[in-house]
């Protein structure tokens, strides 16, 4: 066995050239699908962090009834009683947190400007335990419960002007249709650095909430937090059935799967990239059936001899096989390594989206990092070994099939 | 003993819808210790007949042994291992594998016999090298020695593994005479001193002159077969 | 003639080889057109409707608008517009002026609201610079003095409202006190434009000066080229002619669709560099192997005494054949899919909704686009690069000694 590697081995070597040109685009190939893959799963990773953070949650509570219009926020269609139902949900396996949020529409003025922005009533402390809150605050502090004060998204504070320590008047429709008004002092400025988030976004204590939108005792959601994302769906549905005492789908947990179209792009986006990998390794596995199979009818007397004197077929194969491995080991190892560092780099530093995506009304960051994973790297590597050998099978048979009298026949 | 029985034998080849017969009716036996040249001009089937004595190919209809076994029927992976332990060959071209030093090349029939003991491999490998007086040949590879070292390696190779018959195809047709006369003589030493049968497929008077006994072909049959002295 | 016919029979004796080769430079060459159609397309569509909904080919602002124009600001409206106008008329390069008044608002049937803009426009004049009343799906456009609304469908959908039913307006006046006007609903838009379909309400000018204390100002005027190549000449000759504005262009004010475009083309230029590596590196090994294989060939050609130069062309030849086979189809089967996108485009209309303002203007349709040049130049890109990537495997195989290159079985 070791001899066949040492015979290998040499091959190889023989013709440095050709090996080089067939190596390199092995090379080329998992390099390339490494720090793809790696960027593109760090992107996705990103936006489906913003996506349940800021909107989401892993399950959202909501009432049935509210999820028909829930673009315009519809504030009469509220949970009632929430805390019974944040007791439940609270009690249920693989829940890690739950939250009551309030979230409403505001038509914001100050100073001149005018934008349509979104109010979100939180419970700081749970939120804090929920996404490291006070992390995302920039200057100044998070607020505080039963303060009249907001946290405004970074670019809200740029659009309206706002410093810590001023007043932000926030004047909206209370859930029964009529005008109310708050004056809040903000007491921190946040970013998630994402646009879309700091641009339209303010925080606000619940009860304050409750009190401006005249909905004392109820919210709009209930945010929560899982231990496994992926059994988000599973446990929806188990949610649903405990949250409606009656039988009546009353109110309703959504995963965060079915919430927007963020899973399913993640989804499409994984299978079109998957393709677009395996498409690389082809065409470059390719150059290495080329010259495997070069090297095969080169050498077909040497085959032929070593054949007449006792090789078997199986024997010629793994030859061929082995040294195709060896072709792919080292050039999948090089492009392992070079893939590594750029998705490396890619982690550390990411690529900027930023100014094109500020008028975008989806929460994508403003700089997106790839994630290093070693896990991509060594399968990367493990794919390039394993396409040059399948693109050797070919020539391996090739060679398995020369007659060792026709090979020796001297021409 | 015989070492290689042929009873009968016939080859056919196809050429497109044609079918040619390259041998006919033959009826050969070679002992232990033979030491046999067999001559025939260009298309006579000396290649084909050693061929199939090689056990490289079948033959059509007929029957070949080799020591007690029928290989007639044998397939391809049965024949390998017949081949292996039985046969040994020297060619022309020498056909050493280029990229594996002489001592990796005599060393390699064993490899393919499955032997893994490293000690009784070095052995066998550095006193066969001894006899061909080209131990100091060891690491070097083909493309470094010149062409009658490299049939030395060669017919090392063949020895090796102790094979009933070794099977020689213009083995000196690559080398000047004079190297040529020298290898020929190894040859009858290893065949004196081994009772190797040694088969020589040749032009060269110079081997049939050594050659104990002369089997000549024509057109697929053999029309005499001599022994001299 | 010879070396041509040569270099073709060539590459069909090993077919399978040449094949892949051939297949790589195709798809990628059919992948570049698919894709810079689409993006095109999508670039291009979106400047129309800009320009055929929100901006004309001028827009003429008060000095200071343009910086705030995401918050509307009535107060920095222009005020004697008709003057402004009369005198843009007599331009000849102009085709047609008309002047809109926008303004932030709620949009509210009772119950519920959602933020939306509303567009005030002329309903004599707009269609001299807008096509907004060929958008009319349901219902009618403006007739004579009548009051009412025209609502983009997105928004009529969320509301889950019809022609003649009725919807309350909220917004500030000019001196920011609160209006609300309840309006009945004349007609709704399918612009395929997001920014009106999902955000607009159309009412007649006149009305929304009145309800906004607008005393005849507008917040801006919209201006239409006889030929728009001219649009920055025209604007340079505006600036000059009239004081006191902000003369802007379409491009000035597309630049949140500018802006995303290029990072979306770096992105796929990424996956084409990719593919385009992976091929070359294909051809020139197919060369190479081409060449060992007929070392005897080479030999024999040498020694009748054709110079090296010549047995290099005439790989490069077949290089450049296998790229040409690929470019061709490449290009065929690129256009043809281009063809289709641009027929019948790609409809991701169930989401694009959700997704909001991704500052394309697209409804969920997106439309290829045709471009003949880039067809040409990715072919041309195909066969010469294919031909010089066999420049180096063919100069190494025509080193050879004819000596050696006869021996070599």
């Amino acid at each position: 066995m070791f001899f066949l590697l040492k015979f290998a081995f040499r091959n190889v070597l023989r013709n440095s050239r050709r090996t080089i040109l067939s190596g390199l685009s092995i090379m080329f190939a998992v390099m390339i699908v490494i720090y793809m893959w790696s960027f593109i799963m760090g992107m996705m990773g990103d936006v489906v962090d913003l996506f349940v953070q800021s909107t989401s949650g892993h399950i959202r509570v909501v009432n049935t009834e509210y999820l028909k219009r829930e673009k315009m926020l519809p504030l009469n269609k509220n949970i009632a009683n929430y805390q019974k139902v944040l007791d439940v949900v609270e009690k249920t396996p693989g829940v890690k947190l739950v939250t009551p949020r309030i979230k409403f529409g505001v038509l914001m003025e100050r100073e001149g400007k005018n934008k349509p922005v979104f109010g979100i009533g939180i419970d700081p402390q749970k939120e804090e335990q929920a996404m490291n809150f006070s992390k995302k605050i920039i200057e100044g502090r998070p607020i505080m419960m039963g303060k009249e004060e907001a946290n405004v998204g970074a670019l809200f504070a740029r659009d309206f002007g706002l410093k810590v320590g001023d007043t932000l008047t926030v004047v909206t429709q209370t859930a029964h249709g009529s005008i109310s008004a708050m004056n809040l002092k903000v007491a921190g400025i946040f970013s998630f650095g994402a646009a879309a988030i700091d641009r339209r976004t303010f925080y606000m204590p619940i009860d304050k909430a409750q009190y401006l939108l005249d909905i004392p005792n109820r919210v709009t959601e209930i945010f929560v937090l899982l231990k496994n994302e992926n059994k988000a769906p599973m446990i929806a549905a188990m949610l649903d059935k405990k949250i409606n005492a009656s039988g009546a789908l009353k109110y309703k947990a959504r995963a965060w799967q079915e919430q927007g179209f963020v899973f399913l792009w993640m989804m499409m986006a994984k299978y079109i990239y998957m393709t677009i990998y395996a498409i690389i390794l082809f065409f470059a596995s390719f150059t290495i059936l080329n010259t495997m199979f070069m090297a095969v009818m080169e050498r077909a007397k040497e085959i032929g001899m070593m054949k007449a004197m006792g090789m078997r077929n199986s024997q010629v194969k793994g030859v061929v096989l082995l040294e195709a491995a060896i072709i792919g080991f080292f050039a999948s190892m090089i492009g392992a390594f070079l893939g590594g560092a750029i998705s490396y780099g890619l982690s550390v530093a990411g690529i900027a989206f930023g100014g094109g995506m500020e008028g975008v009304d989806m929460a994508i960051p403003m700089v997106m990092y790839g994630k290093f994973s070693l896990f991509y790297i060594f399968v990367g590597f493990l794919m390039g070994i394993l396409f040059s050998v399948l693109a050797a099978i070919f020539p391996a048979l090739r060679a398995a099939r020369f007659e060792p009298a026709e090979a020796l026949r001297e021409i | 003993m015989s070492v290689v029985k042929m009873e009968k034998l016939f080859k056919y080849y196809h050429l497109g819808k044609l079918e040619v017969p390259a041998l006919k009716d033959i009826n050969l036996s070679f002992v232990e210790g033979d030491f046999v040249s067999i001559a025939g001009p260009s298309g006579s089937g000396k290649t084909t007949l050693l061929n199939l004595i090689g056990c490289l190919d079948k033959p059509s209809k007929g029957k070949i042994s080799i020591g007690n076994e029928d290989v007639s029927h044998f397939n391809s992976n049965q024949l390998a291992d017949i081949r292996n332990y039985n046969i040994g060959f020297i060619f022309q071209t020498f056909n050493l594998i280029p990229v594996l030093t002489a001592y990796e090349n005599v060393e390699f029939p064993l490899i393919i016999q499955g032997e893994v003991d490293k000690k009784v491999m070095r052995e066998k490998v550095m006193n066969i090298l001894k006899e061909m007086d080209i131990v100091d040949l060891w690491d070097r590879k083909p493309n470094e020695i010149s062409g009658g070292q490299q049939q030395r390696v060669a017919i090392a190779r063949a020895l090796i593994k102790r094979p009933k018959v070794i099977l020689a195809d213009e083995p000196t047709a690559n080398l000047d005479s004079h190297i040529g006369e020298e290898i020929l003589k190894l040859m009858y030493k290893m065949n004196q001193k081994h009772k190797v049968t040694f088969i020589f497929s040749t032009h060269d008077p110079m081997v049939m002159h050594y050659a104990a006994r002369l089997v000549k072909l024509h057109d697929g049959e053999v029309v005499s077969d001599e022994k001299k002295h | 003639m010879l070396y041509f016919s040569l270099a073709f029979r060539n590459i069909f004796r090993n077919f399978r080889r040449t094949f892949f080769t051939f297949l790589a430079i195709a798809f990628g060459l059919a992948v570049l057109i698919v894709m810079d159609s689409m993006l095109q397309g999508i670039d291009q569509d979106s400047f129309k409707k800009i320009i055929n909904y929100e901006t004309g080919h001028i827009k003429i602002f008060y000095k200071g608008y343009e910086k705030e124009k995401d918050d509307f600001p009535l107060d920095k409206s222009i005020p004697n517009p008709e003057q402004i106008m009369r005198e843009i008329r007599k331009l000849d390069e102009v085709k047609g002026v008309t002047s809109r008044v926008n303004f932030r608002i709620m949009l509210s049937d009772g119950v519920d609201q959602l933020p939306a803009i509303g567009v005030a426009i002329s309903p004599q004049d707009d269609e001299k610079v807008f096509l907004l009343k060929d958008a009319v799906d349901k219902g009618s456009f403006f007739e004579g003095d009548e009051e009412g609304i025209l609502l983009g469908e997105g928004l009529a959908e969320d509301f889950e409202v019809e022609v003649g039913d009725y919807l309350t307006i909220l917004t500030r006046t000019r001196y920011e006190t609160y209006q609300a006007m309840d309006y009945r609903i004349k007609g709704l838009l399918k612009t395929e434009d997001p920014q009106i379909d999902w955000l607009a309400v159309v009412i007649p000018l006149n009305i929304a000066q009145d309800a906004l204390d607008m005393e005849g100002a507008v917040t801006e005027i919209d201006i239409r080229l006889k030929d728009p190549s001219k649009v920055e000449e025209f604007r340079q000759k505006l600036s000059e002619q009239i004081k006191g504005v902000e003369v802007l262009t379409w491009k000035d004010l597309a630049q949140d669709v500018l802006a995303i475009s290029k990072s979306k083309y770096s992105f796929s230029i990424m996956i084409f560099c990719a593919i385009v590596l992976i091929a070359l590196i294909g051809i020139s090994n197919t060369i190479l192997m081409a060449a060992f294989e007929r070392t005897r060939e080479i030999g024999v050609l040498a020694a009748m005494g054709m110079k090296r130069r010549k047995i290099v062309m005439m790989f490069v030849m077949e290089g450049a054949m296998i790229g040409f086979l690929g470019s061709v189809v490449g290009c065929l089967l690129g256009s043809f899919l281009a063809f289709l996108t641009i027929k019948y485009g790609i409809d991701y209309s169930f989401m694009m909704r959700d997704i909001g303002n991704i500052g394309y203007r697209s409804t969920g349709i997106f439309y290829g686009m045709w471009r003949p040049g880039m067809i040409l130049t990715a072919f041309i890109f195909g066969v010469v690069v294919s031909a010089l990537v066999s420049i180096y495997p063919a100069f190494i195989a025509s080193r050879m000694e004819p000596t050696d290159a006869l021996k070599k079985v």
